[in-house]
């Protein structure tokens, strides 16, 4: 199978089957258009992600290659979260960091599949918590009132006495 | 693009990822992430506006029945953006906008942006937002509308002929009797178009007006020892309360209860139910003011001289004898001694002092435009206060929606 070489933000080079790497439509856009010749070794470099986050998306992806093509989006069919499979669970154990820079590569790069599995881990992180809790598990800022945020410290702070 | 991962900060993620990502949220779920702040607020209601308002009211809120959708005129998005308020927004002022004067006021209700004021003799009907008088009627319910007939109805103790009219009576029922305590006020909750009364303390009902007569069915029969003492609809189910905590769930294919939950609380305080999780109870003057958590989610809250209590979307109202309301966010609650985000003396609005007639007897609110009217009843009068927030900030709410 011949190879292609993406290249990360950092310099990294990864050498990757071109069908494995064909699972982004970004990259396979890419060559397509610059129509690149399956023979050549051509280094494709994709300044919008690290090696740490590139190396997991090649991981994911080559366990993936052989999946079936994902059906077109439903918008009436109410969507499951509870479907990820134990591999993509555990794939996903992460921190939040590496979870975040998980889904905008998958954006970026345009792979459908790591993209949903990504979006839904962070639906059912989000599931059955307050607002409150919400912003506390993804760090997230309250706009909406400066006392409204005092409010908020005071509670957890009784929370983690407890 | 390149974020730290110890300090990945979900603020700039972009909006195209946050709304994939809430396209696999539920409604309660979406509710929650519109709160959390402006940016999500905007983005949920984009997501909103394709899945439809009606289902975010009817599934975002926990109480959402007629105690909440009915009570106002305003739309699905208004109500949405109304409760938001309430969770998020402090109200900046109260003021008594008008009061009403009834010497024999039996309850008020408030339904469709009315307020029903039910008296001995008669039943008057106020336009909230203009404050006219719009109806009145002295006893004939004929031309009422099928809430407003439940309500007078019930209120005024016509339920016993609204049952005598069906062929298929419990041969069992306490109404037979009819000296029976069946002539006291039956304990009721109205919820969309269904009324839940319990006309003797150990059967609870389901009334239906359906054209020009009544549906009623048994839904439960209450065996064990306690009465009930309060009647909520959470989610769906059905739940009663009995005067020494425990939580019966209706089973509806059954038709019996189901033991829910038995809250610790000390035998006969009455007990009012707040969802499925919380019991209030009345403790004496000299107790203080207390939240126990029982677990993780079902908690007792110890009120001295409290009188009444409003369950409103998922805030909490509570009225006090000495004329006092707060309103409460539950969800907010876990800690000993809550804080309200209101508290109110109806005494500062009355013309005259007078203790003995402050207590509050009954809370209603309804939903105007970014504001709410909140109903104060005590003895003879009723109080309209109007709850306002920062102009400021309401103004940033609907721009973040536009």
């Amino acid at each position: 199978m011949p190879n292609i070489k993406l290249q990360s933000s950092d310099n990294e080079v990864f050498a990757v089957d071109i069908e494995i790497a064909k699972c982004s439509v970004t990259i396979k856009t890419m060559l397509e258009d610059l129509g690149v010749d399956d023979e050549e070794e051509e280094v494709v470099p994709l300044p919008n992600v690290n090696s740490a986050i590139l190396k997991k998306v090649i991981q994911w992806a080559t366990y993936h290659k052989d999946d079936p093509p994902l059906p077109e989006d439903d918008e009436n069919k109410e969507k499951r979260t509870d479907d990820i499979s134990s591999w993509d669970a555990d794939f996903l154990k992460v921190d939040q960091g590496t979870l975040f820079e998980l889904i905008l590569a998958a954006n970026y790069l345009d792979i459908k599949g790591l993209l949903d599995v990504t979006c839904k881990t962070v639906a059912n992180m989000i599931k059955g918590k307050t607002p409150d809790e919400i912003r506390k598990t993804f760090n997230i800022k309250n706009d909406f009132t400066a006392a409204e945020e005092d409010q908020v410290r005071k509670e957890n702070e009784w929370c983690e006495e407890k | 693009m390149m974020v730290n991962s110890e300090n990945s900060d979900w603020d700039y993620c972009p909006s195209e990822i946050l709304l994939l990502i809430f396209k696999y949220l539920d409604n309660k779920s979406l509710f929650n992430c519109m709160t959390v702040n402006k940016r999500w607020f905007c983005l949920v209601s984009t997501t909103a506006r394709r899945t439809g308002w009606e289902n975010m009211v009817k599934f975002g809120i926990s109480d959402s029945g007629a105690s909440f959708r009915k009570k106002s005129k305003l739309e699905s998005r208004d109500i949405i953006i109304n409760h938001c308020l309430w969770q998020n927004i402090e109200i900046t002022s109260a003021v008594c906008q008008r009061s009403y004067e009834l010497d024999d006021l039996l309850n008020i209700n408030v339904y469709k942006g009315a307020l029903i004021l039910v008296g001995t003799s008669n039943v008057s009907y106020y336009d909230i937002e203009s404050n006219a008088l719009f109806k009145t009627s002295t006893g004939s319910y004929a031309d009422y509308d099928e809430n407003d007939y439940m309500i007078s109805a019930l209120q005024k103790c016509d339920y016993l002929k609204i049952l005598n009219l069906s062929p298929k009576r419990d041969p069992h029922s306490y109404w037979d009797d009819t000296d029976s305590q069946a002539f006291t006020v039956p304990l009721y909750k109205i919820h969309d178009d269904c009324c839940y009364v319990t006309t003797t303390d150990r059967c609870l009902f389901a009334l239906k007006w359906t054209e020009e007569l009544w549906d009623w069915k048994l839904l439960a029969r209450h065996y064990g020892h306690g009465v009930i003492v309060d009647i909520n609809v959470y989610q769906d189910e059905v739940y009663v309360m009995l005067n020494w905590g425990g939580l019966l769930k209706v089973d509806r294919v059954g038709l019996k209860f189901q033991p829910g939950y038995c809250f610790d609380i000390p035998k006969y305080s009455n007990p009012m139910l707040y969802q499925k999780y919380g019991a209030i109870i009345p403790v004496s003057n000299d107790s203080p003011f207390k939240m126990k958590y029982q677990d993780s989610e079902h908690w007792v809250l110890e009120c001295p001289g409290l009188t009444c209590t409003l369950e409103h979307g998922d805030m909490l109202m509570l009225g006090y004898e000495d004329g006092k309301v707060e309103i409460y966010e539950p969800r907010k609650m876990k800690c000993p001694e809550p804080k309200p985000i209101l508290s109110l003396n109806v005494q500062q609005f009355a013309k005259s002092y007078d203790t003995d007639n402050v207590a509050v007897l009954k809370l209603e609110v309804s939903e105007a435009e970014l504001s709410h009217d909140l109903f104060i009843a005590t003895k003879s009068t009723v109080y309209q206060i109007k709850l306002d927030h920062d102009e400021s900030i309401r103004n940033c709410i609907l721009n973040e929606c536009k």
